[in-house]
């Protein structure tokens, strides 16, 4: 085929998802000619799956993206229908922000912000291969006939790679949604020595909610408080929408039983592997026979669509099957369908592949972020998205590139993992994946990476300023605590009782269930400040002993993190390291010490061989400097 | 988890009788830790600074009271034995003394180093030459597989069986509440009170038990310490004589001629027997005299059994209530050890079984009279009726300190419960007693087999 020259940028972001959004705003934001494609503008930001942003684990990876500069928190936090802080009952590292969202209004607020950056171009069109020479990308190619020349690329592409729908018995070729898929990369990727995988996943019907009574279901409404995701958001007022719960009966499981055999997972139709965390329900089903029940949440997909996602119900039945099941559900007698739940498989990549600047380890300034790495939600994705973005722009500027580690962040434990460990599923984050979790909050993410992002020239003064007046404001306010004694009259108010030796008022806040706020009304303080700045002062007060004990554990693991690898090494060269860990590390090219005892295969022997070894070198290269 | 940079001491000189045993305490926090228990003659200011590689008189205390006078030395990173930061302590020799120091220490948070550790983590950083490198990297070239396939031996045994049952209980626990915290809404809320803290008291009871057994192991391998108490001149030099056939201790008739603690070994049924020596117990003024009482307290702390022996010439005096009430108090087994029983009795043996509650022997020192049975006595008593083959035993030092901090993990993590705590916060004690139990089985980051180079070699400590 003959190609048409169709211009030169910077970087070319493929794929318009969560992680292509974050990707291309970053890669534009830090000056770089950008061009984001997509197979269809009209998906922009599109959420294919359930109308949420948050959760568990999650609410943590888009406070992180905020505090890099990055977009999801800002745009959620102008257009959720719905909020909430969950856990609250629970230690504050695993408080957790959610928002339902309104989809249409997320999707045209996100395209908006795209179309008026600087530097950035949207381009509708299907990538179908890379044009790479000598190990570098030098460009890519359309299905149109362009070719476009650029110095970095990003694949974001999602679940669009060879994606295949499957509703029972039933089955096509297409990417979520009806939308139509990538049918060529994934051999161009081949071309190149890219090992993929195929993954699959799934979501429940939508229906209309005329169809339903709600009567019989119990309401789940925001928290009356508003906390926004965004650390720039400020306070927001707005009419929440509630969500509803139900349950299904032992009639539904009867009916999925009898059809079980009618679905494609269990007649091996479907050969991806799916998310153990995000079953279907037929899976529930035959997985926990002893359950009576399961929770259905029922959420609105927008305020202007009377379109619901039943949260709890995917499933990959016959559709015939689908509708008699839904119908067992208390308010859901008489449901009508308007999207019939499915699966859908998809190609991804072994994202072993990948360093951990999610750079591709073979061809230098390729880049992938999101559900290509196999990962799966839209966090997840903008996560991935911001820093391959950042490391994109890094690489075309020939610096160091940026990345997080395991004690800074969820985002660089997800990057951790889907590099160093590989995955066998569509992979989640979940807090209890982050080793130091009490230091990784959500209420800090903010004071753990706002400086970095302003390093990185990703934020912005206005959020800069902003960040530096909470870091300064939970500074003075913890030292004030800790280093005024408690005068008895303020004890006998808080606590009940006088003083117990001498005592500060941060010893007084240790106590179980004093509050900041309280005992700042109690001193006669006249002007608090906010609720986020004394919700972190407090946190960081009445946990301190523990978080002490995590510290230490990362001072630990920094000795090891610290001990650069080469990048290049020839492991089969070491002797005494046993075949499988040499083959191991020759494929996982580890970057430090760190990351290479985590990788499977390799055992604490192998790493004492490599310590030994390494030493042995450094001390031979100083010994032959004295010479 | 990784304890490559932590702080470890251990004592330096070899372990027995010399004029002066070296403490090591080497680490990122050996000046805090050593500060701690080492207050300078000169200079008893909090803040007190010592110069590099300046040697400070000193005395050592633990609990408020006098162990030992000792000399300190820190020399500061890099210039160091190993690289990190070093503190020498000097103190006098004896086994007793250095055990003590290095209790001390372990209380505190330093970690008994393994043997070969001092010289691993020197030669990490780089403070080994060329040649010494090279040959520790051949023997880790040779032995690594060889190293594996004997961790592999030794997980299939009893101890990794149990060890990973634990783990598992752990795990299940863990898992159980994490998956509450995952899925706020599924309510899946561990039942902390009814289900989980049974559960966790449980293991750490017998987490417990299994550090516990460390001292049985310690007996399989090291052998029975027996102190020998009681006043000045009622024996116990010539009872030491009449064990082992020679004059080892000094015998005179002058009270508190003995004044070190002098250690013996006897092999009784295979099984080695040391003996305490200790000077005898009276209030004195003496300050030399006052630290080897200080010492025999400390010889009953740390023995095994408590041989207690009596002048059957002379009546009970205030100081052998004394020594009776200290070592009772202190749990060890004691036998009566009647002696001179060839001089006119004011003592029976019907006396003292009245007087108390422990087993006694008529001995007469000066001809050998009643020895063995003494010996025999000694021996049941610290072996105990079942004898040595029950239950499983902890005999590797390194796995005793990993039960012990997994032990107290799970004690936080269980305080932490009970007080109501979050638990995001209790499960990091959860996972800190998983990750100490895994250091036994393996399964965390460790350098298992580095260690046991340096500890086979024993390239130094």
């Amino acid at each position: 085929m003959n190609y048409y020259n169709g211009g030169t940028y910077d970087l070319i972001v493929v794929g318009a998802g969560h992680a292509g959004i974050e990707a291309a705003l970053a890669g534009a934001r830090m000056g770089k000619k950008t061009l984001l494609m997509t197979l269809n503008p009209d998906s922009i930001g599109l959420m294919p799956c359930n109308p949420s942003i948050g959760g568990t684990a999650k609410g943590h990876l888009v406070r992180e993206i905020d505090a890099l500069g990055g977009q999801m928190g800002l745009s959620i936090d102008a257009t959720f229908i719905q909020i909430k802080m969950l856990n609250t009952g629970k230690g504050p590292a695993v408080h957790s922000l959610r928002a339902q969202a309104d989809k249409k209004q997320y999707q045209s607020f996100m395209k908006r912000v795209l179309e008026n950056t600087d530097l950035l171009e949207i381009r509708m069109g299907e990538v179908t291969d890379l044009w790479v020479e000598n190990g570098r990308i030098k460009g890519v190619f359309t299905a149109c006939g362009a070719k476009l020349n650029c110095g970095a690329v990003i694949l974001a592409t999602g679940v669009y790679l060879k994606s295949r729908v499957i509703i029972g018995e039933f089955s096509q070729e297409s990417g979520p949604s009806g939308l139509s898929g990538a049918n060529y990369l994934s051999n161009a990727l081949r071309r190149m020595d890219i090992t993929l995988q195929r993954f699959k996943t799934g979501t429940p019907a939508r229906v209309d909610a005329r169809s339903l009574d709600f009567s019989k279901m119990i309401p789940q409404y925001g928290d009356e408080k508003i906390i926004p995701f965004s650390f720039l958001s400020g306070k927001i007022e707005r009419d929440q929408l509630p969500c509803y719960l139900t349950y299904t009966n032992e009639r539904t499981h009867q009916i999925i039983r009898q059809n079980i055999h009618r679905s494609p997972l269990f007649s091996g139709q479907i050969k991806g592997t799916g998310p153990r965390y995000c079953p279907s329900i037929e899976d529930k089903v035959v997985k926990f026979p002893d359950r009576e029940r399961h929770q259905i949440f029922i959420e609105p997909e927008g305020r202007l669509t009377n379109e619901m996602y039943i949260q709890g119900m995917s499933s990959s039945l016959p559709e015939e099957v689908q509708i008699s099941f839904y119908r067992t559900i208390p308010g859901m007698e008489h449901v009508r369908f308007t999207r019939t739940a499915y699966a859908i498989e998809y190609d991804c990549i072994d994202p072993q592949q990948l360093k951990l600047n999610l750079e591709c380890r073979d061809i230098a300034g390729l880049f992938m972020a999101g559900q290509i790495n196999g990962s799966s939600g839209y966090e997840e994705a903008g996560a991935q998205g911001i820093l391959a973005g950042i490391n994109a722009v890094r690489y075309l500027q020939q610096r160091e590139p940026i990345i997080l580690g395991r004690d800074q962040a969820y985002a660089g434990v997800l990057v951790d993992d889907l590099v160093t460990k590989g995955t066998r599923e569509p992979y989640r984050m979940m807090t209890s994946r982050a080793e130091y979790r009490l230091l990784l909050r959500q209420d800090n993410a903010d004071i753990r990476l706002c400086e970095l992002g302003r390093e990185i020239g990703l934020v912005d003064q206005k959020r800069y300023d902003r960040f530096m007046y909470k870091k300064e404001m939970v500074e003075s306010l913890k030292s004030k605590l800790e280093n005024t004694p408690a005068k008895a009259a303020i004890c006998i108010t808080l606590t009940g009782t006088g003083p117990n030796g001498p005592q500060t008022l941060a010893d007084i806040l240790r106590r179980p269930g004093i509050h900041a706020k309280e005992v700042l009304n109690a001193m006669g303080e006249r002007e608090l400040p906010d609720d986020e700045i004394l919700d972190s002062v407090e946190t960081e007060i009445k946990y301190e002993g523990y978080i002490e004990k995590q510290k230490h554990q990362v001072e630990q693991f920094r000795s090891l993190e610290n001990r650069k690898l080469p990048l290049d090494f020839d492991y089969t060269k070491i002797q005494g390291l046993r075949i499988e860990a040499q083959q191991k590390l020759q494929s996982a090219k580890p970057e430090n010490i760190g990351q290479a005892a985590r990788i499977s295969g390799v055992s604490p022997a192998d790493i004492s061989v490599l310590l030994i070894f390494f030493e042995k070198e450094r001390t031979m290269q100083s010994e032959k400097e004295k010479k | 988890m990784t304890d490559e940079f932590d702080t470890i001491c251990a004592q330096a000189t070899a372990i027995g009788n010399g004029g002066i045993a070296i403490i090591r305490i080497s680490g990122q926090k050996a000046l805090e830790y050593a500060k701690q228990i080492f207050i300078p003659k000169k200079n008893k200011n909090k803040d007190w600074q010592p110069r590099p590689r300046y040697m400070y008189l000193g005395e050592i205390h633990s609990d408020g009271e006098l162990v030992d006078q000792v000399l300190g030395v820190y020399f500061c990173a890099p210039h160091s034995y190993t690289g990190e930061d070093l503190v020498e302590l000097h103190c006098h020799g004896g086994i007793q003394t250095a055990k003590i120091i290095l209790a001390c220490l372990t209380e505190l948070g330093v970690r008994p180093a393994q043997p070969g550790e001092f010289t691993k983590r020197a030669f990490l950083n780089g403070k080994i030459d060329i040649s010494a490198a090279e040959a520790v990297a051949d023997q880790i070239n040779a032995l690594s597989e060889a190293g594996a396939k004997m961790a592999a031996r030794q997980m299939q045994g009893e101890l990794a069986k149990n060890i990973v049952r634990m783990q598992n209980i752990l795990t299940d626990i863990l898992a159980e509440m994490e998956a509450g915290i995952e899925y706020p809404e599924e309510n899946l809320e561990l039942e902390i009170a009814g289900e989980a803290l049974p559960k966790l008291r449980l293991l750490e009871e017998e987490i417990s038990c299994l550090k516990e057994s460390f001292k049985r192991g310690k007996l399989i391998k090291e052998g029975i310490s027996v102190a020998l108490a009681g006043r000045p001149n009622v024996g116990k030099s010539s009872l030491l004589n009449a064990i082992f056939g020679e004059e080892r201790a000094i015998v005179s008739d002058i009270p508190g001629t003995t004044r070190d603690v002098i250690s013996e070994h006897y092999l009784l049924h295979s099984m080695p027997i040391q003996f305490l020596d200790t000077a005898g117990m009276r209030q004195t003024k003496d300050a030399i005299e006052k630290i080897g009482v200080e010492r025999t307290y400390r010889a009953i702390d740390s023995a095994s059994v408590v041989v207690m022996v009596l002048d059957c010439s002379e009546d009970l005096q205030p100081e052998d209530m004394a020594v009776y009430a200290y070592a009772k108090q202190h749990g060890a087994p004691i036998i009566i050890a009647l002696n001179k029983t060839d001089l006119i009795a004011k003592l029976t043996v019907q006396q003292i079984k009245r007087q108390f509650d422990v087993p006694c022997i008529e001995i007469t020192a000066r001809c050998r009279r009643g020895i063995d049975i003494l010996l025999e006595e000694i021996y049941r008593l610290a072996i105990g009726d079942g004898g040595l083959q029950e239950g499983l035993v902890i005999t590797n030092s390194r796995h005793a300190y990993a039960l012990q901090q997994a032990n107290q993990a799970l004690k936080d993590g269980i305080i932490a419960l009970e007080s109501g705590i979050d638990l995001d916060c209790a499960s990091i004690d959860l996972h800190d007693a998983w990750r100490y139990l895994g250091e036994i089985t393996g399964q965390t980051l460790n350098e298992q087999i580095i260690d046991r180079i340096f500890e086979k070699f024993c390239l130094g400590k």
